[in-house]
């Protein structure tokens, strides 16, 4: 340790409209490894692209070892032993596990015909040497996003990467694969001499993780600390820029009514398979539910169904009393249900249309709204435009600007803005603060909580466990379609939650779920 | 409207000048290679389509499909449908009222006209309902099955007109001439332009409150933007995307009606030289604006009324004016990747002297 | 949706080169003569009919020293009108040509007394400044009709079969595509009364595609000779001719030019000497107002046509005399020939 692999010197990148990279200087020690952190927009992902080949920067210079370089492509990076293992996997799903390895540069046959065995042995030998086992004839689709991992971190490490970046690593694993992603990096630096950058906005995990960390703010370079000088409070203010203040969510007590009623429903995802086998659930006002679960078991679907997006194969909704089966949309959004949806640009915004037109959607034959039942009156419109965006502290010069020149936290106070406002019993939301930066996910867990206070009953889906432990009152686990535990809040930890989460419950903690849910 | 005309409608508008302007220049310079000379060639295009009462009368008659196929695009388009049938549901539309017109000879204008109207609008609209339902079933792609369906009309309507419905002076690809009630009455002497234009206008203010005021426009719009976002929302999509099919159908059936009630006064095999995806084109350039495919309605009649003046008087071939059209339609495509562009030489333009002061 | 804009776009424009380099010249301005007008309902460059018209006034202006300029309408029916408003505002004399005009015929000219109007294949009478021209298409088609009988049974041609059976392929079924039918099936049942004559329509005058087509299934039915009577639809004629090695007749102007080796004849109509004339009868201000002219093989309006001497002759010598002689029986009246108009 102690000898500067690489520098970065004066760093700017500048994007049309916005200046990323703000004359950044940076410099990673070999064989350490060195957490970058900061919110979303920060400018770390730019940062570490420029490192990467990706961008070239608008100013500033690279030094490898000491000497300058320019990097055009990333493969200039990967010639100067740098690699990159993405958030978003790149890999050919329908490829077996060792041609997924040794893509772009596989062994030949007759210089023409890739060489499967070959290919095969490389990924054998890979493994053993790194300490990370894969099947190497296993298709891609087939496996796990932990062991996904795992294949890019091989085929960087195959290219001859010994500086490894890993941009949020960590977002799509459960507690206990990011405990062995740990494992792995702390072994590829310790044992194997590899140097790892890590960029990430989980403070907890820079501290358990990292050597070193530095802290980005709105594109600019705050300043690097030893990670054992460091703690969760002195991170976060520097990357916020202010005092930040956790837990002070205030709860009060409110009377509990049971309002909604799921009663053993199935229902299929798009391929068609079974995807919730079983679920039965409850939901009383003035209560948050969270649903804790890694994604992709049938959490998305559950929402879908319950607010009339998805057909319901067998079982039962009930909400005051009145079934929802067969409900349109519409019907379910009448019968007091406000949804906020996981992926905001997908299904909870039209990103060409103004803000004001966005707030408008689900209201848009209110008579409030509208002139003689059909005409829109804009001027009312634009006034609830207006105030909600004051009430929720949405960043805008004005309710005309378009959705899609929001940042996301912005887009998100939009959603919540909408669906809170229509003052509903029950709450769907899922995924409220993803990708949103710290200071907004403070000001929509008030929000959550508020609604919580005044009565409303809150089913809350997050893959992020923190959020789910900080909001709920009670919490229940799905895997595989099913609900493989109900906890209230404080009876249970993140590690304990976390094998429920994989359904390892019944042979690792050998209690009944039965008892459980009933107790 | 207004506080509309935010920045994005500026440089919408910004580019969409220069977008013309520089198709104007390339049509100087097609003019230029082939010796000839391009202030000629321009003044004969303006005084060809405005020099005169004629000239003016003959450039909104051209105006009257325009308009109205280029709403009927413009109103699936929102919807994020793509209808390139127009065409064929102009043929439809047009063979329905003339079909009306030589039946029914004995009805009261009062009644007959209305009748006509709305015969093609409904064939229009019945046509366009077959693509809708298509997609909105079984997902098949509706700029193949309007493509398609446009062909399958004008060779239909060409049977019809040759062989049921032939005049009896030949199968010469028309039918008989409507009875005269049914005869609009033209408006300027020798042009064409006829009252059809105010039933276009009352139409085309219909269709812009609907579009631009009401739910349903918004809904429609929603749909188009983001059809999950709309399911979301509440709003039906797939009945969205059939109503607009139908409302397009029906307006690309009526301005086959008004060619035949008001131009030719029989419906004629070829009647229509591809109005509608002139109008396809007018409603991408101004992106589905009811307002902006007026007036760009009017500009394409200017040029096309225009462009046959230019060629008589200077032999510059009328096809320069499709060289143009096309032009524009490309610029305005391609106007995001100018913007950025654009932009980037801005900026670099910027930290190059930002540089250089620093340098100094 | 940007992709498919951007590809629809390419294609508006590949479309329009294409149509940019057939932009014709038309005509030229000089001099202080008389303008006519030549408005066609197609365009140039069919080597058939509207070339034939365009012969006419390219004649006018050598001889007479006329200016004139052609108005095309493409087959555009939006431009019908338009076209023939500019050019009776430009001209003195304006020819029209192609049936799409027979109600614009009955309006115009009344809102341009001065100018005076030819229009070709109609007999309207009764309006002063409208002289129609009329061609007894029946008589020289009577010609085709007997050389393609003569023909067909000459097995010693290569292609040509035994049956008695001859092919037509009619632009559209109106009137005057009548009257070639009705002459050429007299003219060839008038040489063999056991000769068949098969008509097909492409309904189509532009579309050489149609015409192919048409004629490919005559061929197919046993006639070894199709005549062409489609404008440019005929050139598709000629393309099956020539493919399957089979044979046809042109029509308008003497077409073997095209392809001598599968075109046997041409019926030619001169339409071209006939506006050439009435120009003349015009100028001189001899014309009758609101009159008929009839170009019949008297008038040397209509006949057949040959090619020129360095091409391969299917009609022998003695086929052209007996058609001579034919001629002249027509024109003496002695054969009667049946009108289909």
């Amino acid at each position: 340790m102690g000898d500067k692999i690489i520098e970065l010197k004066n760093i700017s990148k500048q994007f049309p409209g916005v200046l990323a990279n703000d004359n950044i200087n940076l410099e990673i020690d070999k064989g350490e490894i060195h957490a970058i952190i900061g919110e979303n927009g920060a400018g770390k992902s730019t940062l570490m692209n420029t490192l990467y080949g990706l961008f070239e920067p608008t100013s500033g210079e690279i030094y490898i070892d000491g000497n300058k370089v320019r990097f055009l492509s990333p493969l200039d990076a990967i010639k100067h032993k740098i690699g990159m293992v993405h958030q978003h996997f790149m890999l050919v799903p329908s490829f077996t596990v060792a041609e997924n390895i040794v893509l772009g540069i596989e062994p030949r046959k007759n210089k023409l015909f890739i060489n499967k065995d070959e290919a095969i042995k490389i990924t054998e030998d890979l493994s053993k040497t790194y300490g990370l086992y894969v099947d190497p004839r296993q298709k891609v689709e087939t496996i796990s996003v932990g062991i996904q991992q795992r294949i890019e971190i091989l085929k960087v490490l195959h290219k001859g990467a010994d500086i490894l970046i890993l941009d949020e690593p960590t977002a799509v694993l459960t507690p206990q694969e990011t405990q062995e992603l740990f494992s792995i990096v702390r072994n590829l630096v310790d044992n194997l001499g590899k140097t790892v950058i890590i960029i990430t906005h989980k403070l907890q995990e820079v501290l358990q993780l990292s050597d070193r960390v530095s802290v980005m703010r709105q594109g600019k370079m705050i300043g690097t600390l030893n990670t054992k000088e460091a703690n969760e409070q002195i991170l976060a203010e520097m990357m916020v820029g202010r005092e930040v203040l956790f837990d002070k969510l205030e709860r009060k007590e409110v009377p509990h009514k049971e309002i909604l009623k799921v009663q053993n429903i199935k229902a299929k995802d798009n391929r068609g398979l079974m995807i919730i086998k079983d679920i039965s659930l409850n939901l009383k006002s003035g209560e948050v539910l969270g649903i804790a679960g890694i994604e992709g078991n049938g959490q998305s679907e559950l929402i879908e169904v319950l607010t009339g997006l998805r057909s319901l194969e067998d079982g039962d909704i009930i909400v005051n009393d009145v079934s929802l089966i067969n409900s349109t949309p519409k019907e379910i959004r009448n019968a007091s249900i406000a949804h906020v949806p996981e992926d905001r640009l997908a299904m909870g915004l039209s990103k060409d249309a103004s803000i004001y037109e966005n707030i408008l959607m689900g209201s848009q034959y209110n008579e409030e709204y509208t002139k003689i039942k059909i005409q829109l009156n804009n001027k009312k419109i634009k006034k609830r435009a207006k105030d909600l965006i004051k009430k929720f502290d949405i960043r805008t010069p004005s309710e005309d600007v378009l959705i899609g020149n929001l940042s996301g936290g912005n887009m998100q106070k939009v959603v919540i803005a909408r669906e809170f406002s229509f003052n509903t019993e029950i709450l769907i939301i899922a995924q409220p603060t993803r990708g949103v930066d710290i200071g907004a996910i403070e000001f929509i867990h008030e929000q959550i909580i508020e609604k919580r206070n005044q009565g409303a009953a809150i089913l809350l889906v997050s893959a992020d466990l923190d959020e789910i432990f900080r909001l709920s009152d009670r919490i229940l686990t799905i895997y595989e379609g099913r609900i493989t535990g109900e906890f209230k809040q404080g009876d249970i930890t993140k590690k304990e939650i976390g094998l429920y989460m994989t359904g390892r419950n019944k042979s690792e903690l050998g209690g009944g779920i039965g008892e459980e849910i009933n107790g | 409207m207004k506080k509309l005309m935010g920045k994005q409608r500026s440089e919408y508008f910004i580019s969409l000048f220069l977008s013309i302007f520089a198709s104007l220049l390339i049509g100087v310079l097609i003019m230029v290679i082939n010796g000839k000379n391009p202030i000629v060639g321009y003044s004969a295009l303006v005084t060809g389509s405005f020099g005169s009462t004629y000239n003016i009368a003959t450039t909104f008659a051209k105006t009257v499909p325009l308009v109205l196929t280029g709403l009927g695009t413009a109103i699936a388009f929102r919807a994020g449908i793509f209808n390139v049938g127009g065409e064929g549901q102009l043929y439809l539309g047009g063979f329905a009222a003339a079909y009306i017109g030589i039946t029914f000879t004995k009805l009261p204008p009062m009644i007959g006209i209305p009748l006509a109207i709305l015969a093609g609008a409904v064939a229009g609209a019945a046509y366009g309902y077959i693509p809708a339902i298509l997609k909105v079933k079984y997902k098949v792609d509706e700029v193949i099955t309007t493509i398609m369906l446009n062909t399958v009309a004008a060779l239909f309507t060409g049977y019809l007109v040759n062989h049921p419905f032939a005049t009896t002076q030949g199968k010469m690809g028309a039918t008989e001439i409507i009875a005269e009630q049914y005869q609009f009455s033209k408006l300027i002497k020798l042009s064409t332009l006829n009252t059809s234009i105010f039933y276009m206008a009352a139409i085309a203010l219909i269709i812009y409150y609907l579009m631009e005021k009401t739910s349903f426009g918004y809904e429609l719009k929603m749909t188009g933007q983001n059809s999950q976002f709309a399911r979301y929302g509440g709003i039906n999509d797939k009945k969205q995307m059939i109503v607009a099919m139908l409302i397009s159908g029906g307006l690309c059936g009526m301005a086959g009606v008004f060619e035949v009630l008001g131009v030719h006064y029989r419906f004629l095999q070829n009647i229509s030289p591809g109005y509608a995806f002139d109008g396809m084109l007018i409603a991408l350039i101004v992106k589905n604006n009811p307002i902006g495919i007026i007036l760009m309605s009017i500009f394409f009649g200017a040029l096309k009324t225009g462009s046959i003046s230019m060629e008589n008087a200077t032999g510059i071939p009328s096809e320069l004016v499709l060289v143009i059209q096309s032009i524009i339609i490309l610029f305005i495509a391609g106007e995001a990747g100018f913007k950025n562009i654009y932009k980037n030489w801005r900026l670099k333009k910027s930290s190059e002297r930002k540089v250089g002061e620093e340098n100094a | 949706m940007k992709k498919r804009i951007i590809a629809l776009a390419l294609v508006a424009i590949l479309v329009s080169a294409t149509l940019i380099g057939c932009g014709s010249d038309s005509g030229t301005v000089s001099g202080e003569g008389t303008k006519v007008g030549l408005v066609l309902a197609g365009g140039l460059g069919d080597r058939s009919f509207y070339d034939s018209a365009n012969e006419g006034v390219e004649e006018a202006k050598e001889k007479l020293g006329i200016d004139f300029k052609v108005y095309e309408c493409r087959n555009d029916p939006s431009l019908y009108n338009d076209q023939m408003v500019q050019a009776s505002q430009y001209a003195d004399i304006v020819a029209v040509v192609g049936h799409e005009f027979g109600d614009l015929i009955l309006e115009i000219p009344t809102e341009f007394p001065e100018v005076h109007y030819i229009y070709v294949d109609s007999e309207i009478e009764g309006i002063d400044n409208v002289t129609t021209v009329s061609y007894a298409e029946n008589e020289g088609s009577f010609l085709a009709g007997a050389l393609a009988a003569m023909l067909t049974t000459d097995t010693s041609i290569e292609g040509m079969n035994a049956d008695k059976k001859i092919g037509m392929v009619g632009g559209m079924d109106i009137p005057v595509i009548r009257n070639f039918l009705v002459g050429y099936e007299a003219g060839a049942k008038y040489i063999d009364p056991d000769m068949e004559v098969i008509p097909l329509f492409a309904e189509d005058f532009e579309d050489p595609a149609k015409g192919k087509e048409s004629a490919t299934v005559l061929y197919d039915r046993g006639a070894d000779i199709v005549f062409a009577v489609a404008g440019k639809t005929g050139e598709g004629v000629f393309e099956a001719a020539k493919e399957l090695d089979r044979y046809a007749i042109g029509v308008d102007t003497d077409q073997r030019y095209i392809n001598p080796e599968s075109i046997v004849a041409s019926m030619v109509k001169r339409v071209g000497k006939s506006i050439y004339e009435v120009i003349e009868i015009v100028e001189n201000g001899d014309i009758e107002p609101g009159k008929v002219v009839y170009y019949g093989l008297s008038q040397d309006g209509v006949g057949m046509g040959y090619g020129t001497d360095d091409m391969v002759q299917y009609a022998t010598e003695e086929m052209k005399a007996e058609l001579e002689d034919i001629k002249t029986k027509i024109v003496s009246g002695e054969i009667e020939v049946p009108a289909g108009k």
